[in-house]
């Protein structure tokens, strides 16, 4: 595999929501 | 986090999730989330609490071919520096 810079992009949830199960 | 003894593991509100739509994983927390290039992933899928940073460089460096241990430590230490920075690290030694 190729190694490349991590890197991440910020996102707000939105209608994501889906997973907010998981937080309760 | 420069310690390389430290054991990272993500904190218990954070969950690492594979969004089937963009083929991407995601770190996930209450209101907002990171979605992660493979790299990042594959960082983030090392912090259980049971991998050292040495131990996450030695595992990384097997599995990339293109890149020298020092650069992977470098870009290691950064990712786990960001997200601690963020609170999303809780660290074991």
């Amino acid at each position: 595999m190729n190694w490349e810079a991590p890197s991440f992009v910020e996102i707000k949830m939105d209608a994501i929501n889906s997973y907010q199960d998981d937080f309760q | 986090m420069t310690l390389t003894t430290v054991r990272p593991q993500l904190s218990p509100k954070v969950r690492l999730r594979f969004d089937r739509q963009t083929g991407r994983h995601l770190l996930l927390y209450p209101e907002t989330g990171l979605e992660l290039n493979d790299t990042a992933t594959a960082i983030a899928r090392l912090c259980t609490g049971e991998w050292t940073i040495d131990g996450m460089v030695d595992h990384l460096t097997r599995a990339y071919d293109n890149v020298s241990p020092d650069e992977i430590r470098r870009e290691v230490c950064r990712f786990l520096d960001v997200l601690a920075d963020r609170g999303l690290l809780q660290r074991l030694s």
